[in-house]
Formats: structure tokens, sequence, C-alpha cells
């Protein structure tokens, strides 16, 4: 059955107010280049940036009802086509991967819907009516509601998501505070007096406390980002919605995701929270910055998310550290500052050598978040800092592995591990591993990414 | 089929090593006059003597090392499944890239030493990488596996 969807006519007035929005910035910094001042703008300039804005706002809406073309979608048994003009895009359903509804205040009031749609190749922008968008969304076979719903498993974030307040708190105070400790004698030797060092220390604490109120908005600002957040995982993919001003809708076909990623800091891994990151083809490619699972998730949840993404999963046997004498190599990180502030140690004062603490906890958080297992199907490793993220990755789904061997890692049999999905992804550090886990690698490379199936 | 690496040919490793030694050689020219200016005139030297002494060092790291050890330890080699690069100084680099991955290449004929020379340049979804200093044959023996992703037509000039 083909169906048409004529674009919403109201789309006009949200371009109009974007080329109002644009002529009247660029008007008001021009005047400001003019006339050399911003404090003091009379009320002649404000009327004259307003006349402009609104000439070119007229201008524009005059030559789009008499130029612009009529935009149509058409949804057919093949796939959706958008037609503006002689511009025509074309895309199967195979290839369409999320759906978002853009529903603010301004689009309320002119009852229109901006649509997102990301297809394999880009994302494709377009306005329907509420009534409209609906029903292109049900008529979209990966969106319309799943006829097996025994099968559905849905999640939602409950009151766990909070502690990434508490997690942020602890980053920035307890290391925070453990460099302070370190660096304060330096400084009070060389400012001469305690006192003196003191402003020292409240600036420190300022500037913690500025970046701590400072992630806290970010936190919020998510939160009101993603209310309303479910997400349903079925036998086909994961679909998520959230949004209560914003509407947004994804739906996330399995084979479109190249890995995911379990991340947690030591506070939530003692709290048994973390949060899941999901990979996908599109975002690698640079395509979507799509979101599954935005906030911490407890661990019966991310169990529940884990074994649908990866059926087999071995959970609770986790990445294996390259064992302790594998630390020796992560020495060339720290080395070389470390010498240097020796040195300077003797020179300056030796307080300088409570530094060296710092590069002892970086190096044991280096060494102590990186590891790898080798599955039949998958490889689970672990990288990250601050943050450990393990990565369950599916072989088929590495395109590039990089191996390094300083002499000292090339002496003890082990090399650098390195691996990437996609131009954009993130490369994943597992550390130091065993020369033989990484000719393993090597050999479990099959020959197609099977991307279709 | 287990396949073996293939180094550069011997004709390429002298000239590269030839190369570098010129190289090496001009950049040494540069230490050589910081070093006459440093005994003619020693009072005006304070931090650029850190700075010349920087650049020695940078010179025999990135020129010398890099070049003699590129000459003799760079290999490659190109399966159904992967392409398998290997190149040391210090460090020993090994980077697989899977076959699927190749988007593009780019190949480039110049004249070295009145030999043909072809370097090669793969594009992949994650970055790019290069095989440089062939030989017309050793090229078109790594090019097998991705026809219509190059211009066959520069090896038929």
């Amino acid at each position: 059955m083909t169906k048409v969807f004529s674009l919403s006519k109201f789309r006009v007035i949200l371009y109009a107010v974007s080329v109002f929005c644009i002529s009247a910035a660029l008007a008001f910094w021009g005047l400001i280049l003019s006339i050399g001042r911003i404090w003091k703008i009379s009320p002649y300039e404000i009327v004259g940036i307003f006349t402009v804005s609104f000439g070119v706002t007229a201008l524009y809406l005059l030559l789009y009802t008499l130029f612009a073309p009529r935009g149509q979608v058409c949804v057919s048994g093949e796939g959706v086509e958008i037609r503006k003009g002689k511009k025509v895009f074309r895309c199967v359903y195979a290839e369409i991967f999320g759906v978002r509804f853009g529903i603010g205040l301004l689009h309320r009031l002119l009852k229109t819907v901006k649509i997102m749609m990301e297809t394999r190749e880009k994302m494709v922008t377009f306005y329907l009516s509420p009534v409209d968008a609906r029903n292109f969304l049900s008529m979209l076979p990966s969106f319309s509601p799943n006829p097996k719903k025994e099968d559905c498993v849905c999640i939602s974030s409950g009151k766990e998501k909070y502690f990434a307040f508490l997690t942020d708190f602890i980053h920035l105070f307890l290391l925070g505070g453990i460099f302070f400790l370190t660096v304060f004698p330096t400084v009070i030797v060389f400012l001469g007096s305690v006192s003196r060092a003191g402003y020292f220390a409240m600036t420190y604490g300022i500037i913690l406390g500025a970046m701590y109120l400072l992630s806290v908005f970010r936190r919020i600002f998510r939160g009101v980002c993603f209310s309303d957040h479910q997400v349903k995982m079925d036998e086909r993919g994961i679909r998520v919605r959230y949004g209560a001003a914003v509407r947004n809708e994804y739906f996330l076909p399995y084979e479109n995701i190249a890995c995911f990623e379990i991340c947690q800091s030591a506070i939530e891994k003692l709290l048994g929270y973390s949060r899941i990151k999901v990979v996908t083809d599109q975002a690698v490619d640079g395509v979507s910055d799509a979101e599954c699972f935005p906030f911490l998730l407890s661990e019966r949840k991310v169990k529940e998310i884990a074994y649908k993404l990866q059926p087999g999963l071995e959970y609770s046997k986790g990445p294996t550290n390259a064992g302790f004498r594998a630390v020796v190599p992560y020495l060339q990180y720290i080395l070389i500052p470390a010498i240097i502030v020796f040195c300077l140690s003797f020179i300056l004062n030796f307080a300088l050598l409570a530094i060296e603490i710092d590069f002892l906890i970086f190096t044991f958080f280096l060494y102590k978040n990186k590891g790898i297992s080798l599955r039949s199907e998958y490889m689970d490793l672990s990288c990250g800092v601050l943050y450990q993220r393990r990565v369950i990755l599916r072989y088929e789904r590495v395109l590039q592995v990089v191996g390094k061997a300083n002499p000292v890692a090339k002496g003890m049999g082990r090399t650098l591990l390195e691996v990437s999905v996609g131009k954009l992804s993130p490369a994943y550090f597992a550390g130091y591993i065993k020369k033989e886990d990484f000719s393993k690698i090597i050999e479990m490379i099959p020959k197609k990414v099977d991307k279709e199936n | 089929m287990e396949t073996e690496f293939i180094y550069l040919d011997e004709f390429y490793k002298k000239k590269i090593k030839i190369i570098t030694w010129i190289v090496f050689s001009v950049f040494l020219l540069i230490d050589a006059a910081a070093l006459l200016l440093y005994i003619l005139y020693p009072a005006y030297w304070g931090v650029e003597l850190f700075g010349a002494i920087l650049f020695t060092v940078l010179n025999v790291i990135y020129v010398l090392l890099n070049g003699l050890f590129y000459a003799d330890r760079f290999c490659y080699k190109i399966t159904d499944e992967y392409v398998h690069v290997r190149r040391s100084i210090a460090t020993e680099k090994d980077a697989v890239y899977r076959l699927e991955s190749v988007k593009r290449i780019s190949v480039r004929k110049y004249k070295i030493f009145k030999r043909e020379s072809y370097f090669i340049k793969f594009y992949t979804q994650c970055g790019s990488f290069r095989l440089s200093f062939l030989s017309k044959e050793t090229a078109q023996q790594s090019l097998v596996r991705f026809r219509g992703l190059y211009d066959e037509s520069i090896f038929a000039e």
C-alpha cells in the first residue's frame, strides 16, 4: 500500500523564524561594528535592527511562496521517498535506523512535527502535521508495534540514575583532593608561608566547586532531555522513546550495533551500578548521535540488556588482566615525567617528590582497568583509566587491530592492543596482552562483515 | 594458505639507506653551524643550546633510525582476510586492517634512481596506511585483491 503525505505548510513559519533570528543577529553584529560600542544602544538603533530583520524575513517569505518546491513524503512497500521539488531522496526500510520527533513549543503552536530520519547515508529532516507524523511512523515496519509482546524486555532507569551526582562528587573531590595534597607542600615551600598558600587552596577549592556545579547542571540537563525514557528490546532490535516536550523515537536493529560498552567508575562498581553505551554503525560513520541508555542502571538490568545484545555472554567472567608483571611496560608513560620531577626536586625543593604519588596512582589505574578475554564469538576487553569500560565486541565487527610493543614489552612477550570498529569510534586500548593472544585475534578475523543478516 | 611477509627488495633498501644518510647529514650541517657559533660566541648561548641538542636527538631518532629501520624491518602481507603491516624502530608496530574496510586506493608512480617506483595509499574505514617503494610487479601483486578500488591504467603506462 502506498501513502503520500504532504509536507506541513506551516513549516514556512519555522523557516521564517530562523531567518528572522539569523538576520537580527547579523544586523546587531553589523551595528556594533559600525558604532563601536555594545553597552549603550539607543531605541532607534534597536528599531533599525528589527526593521532590517522584518524586511529580510518578508523578502524571504515572498521568495519562498513564489519559488519554493512543493514537498511530499511517499511511503510504499519498498521504502520511503522524500520529494522536495527536483530533489528526491529514496531509501529502503532496512536503511532507516532512527526516527526522531522534534516537538518544541513553536511546533505545538503551529501543529507541526519536525521529523529527523536517520538513515545509513545521512540524516534527513522534514515537517509533517502531528496526525501524518503518527501515521508515517506506524507505516514503517521497524517502528510498528511488536506482535510478540512476551518476547519484549522493557527497561527504564529507576532511582539509581541519581547516583551519577555522587560519582561526579567523589571523582572530583577525592581525586582532586589527592592531587591537592601532593601539590600543596610544594606550593607552601615556594610561597614561603602557609597563610599565602591558603589563597592557592581557596582558588583550587573554588575551581573544583565550579566544576562540580557544571557537572550537576549537565546531569540535570540530560535528565530533562531524556525525561520519560523507555526502552523496549524485542527479537528485532531496541526501541527507545524519550522526551516530554520534544518526543524522540529510535529503532535500533541488532545488526546495526557494532559493539557495546558497560561503563562504570570505581564507586559505581562498589554500588553495583553501570551505564551501557551502544556503538552503532551510524554513530561510527558520524550520521547519528543516538543514545539508548543515557542513565545509570542496576546490575540486574545491565545483565538483562547485555544478554539480549550478546546471546551467550559470559557476564560474570569479565576480562582478565595480563598479570602483575604486565605493569612494567606501563611505566613508559610516567617514566620520563617522573624522572624530570625527581631531578627538579634536587634543584627546587624536595616537596616536589610528593607529586610522584600522582604518577603511581595514574599507573595503577592505567594497569588495573585493562584486560581481555577471548571467547569463541566475541572478545571481552576492558579499557579506560578513571572509568572502566568493558567492551563486548564481535570478531566480525573488528575493522582494525594494532599491536605495539616497546623493548620492555617485547622482552616480556607482550603487546599493547588497540582495536577500532569505525572511523569515528573510540579506539579501544586493552592494555598489554600476550603475543599469543594477539596472534589469536588476527586469526579470528573472519572474511566477511555480514551487515545484512 | 599461509602467506609470507613481503620485505622491500635489496635495490630499495640500499637506496633508502643512501637517502637517509644524505638527509641526516644535511640536518647535521645545522648542528655543525650551531656548534661553530657556540665556540665563537659562547656568551650568547643559553637555552638555545638545549634546543640544538634536542634538534640533534630528533634528527637521530626521526631521520637516521627511522630511515635505517624502515629499510630493513618494514614488511607487509596481504591475505584473503586482512592486510598486515609491520614496522619497527624501537617499538614494534603490527597493524592489521580488514580487507573489507579498504574503501579506496591511490597509487602513485615516481622515478627513483632511474627505476619506476610505486607508492600505494590505502584509505580504510578507520583511517589510512601506505606501502611505499614497491616495484611494478610487487605493486601489481599486492593489489590483486583490490580490483575496482584504484586506477588500473597507471600500470599500463
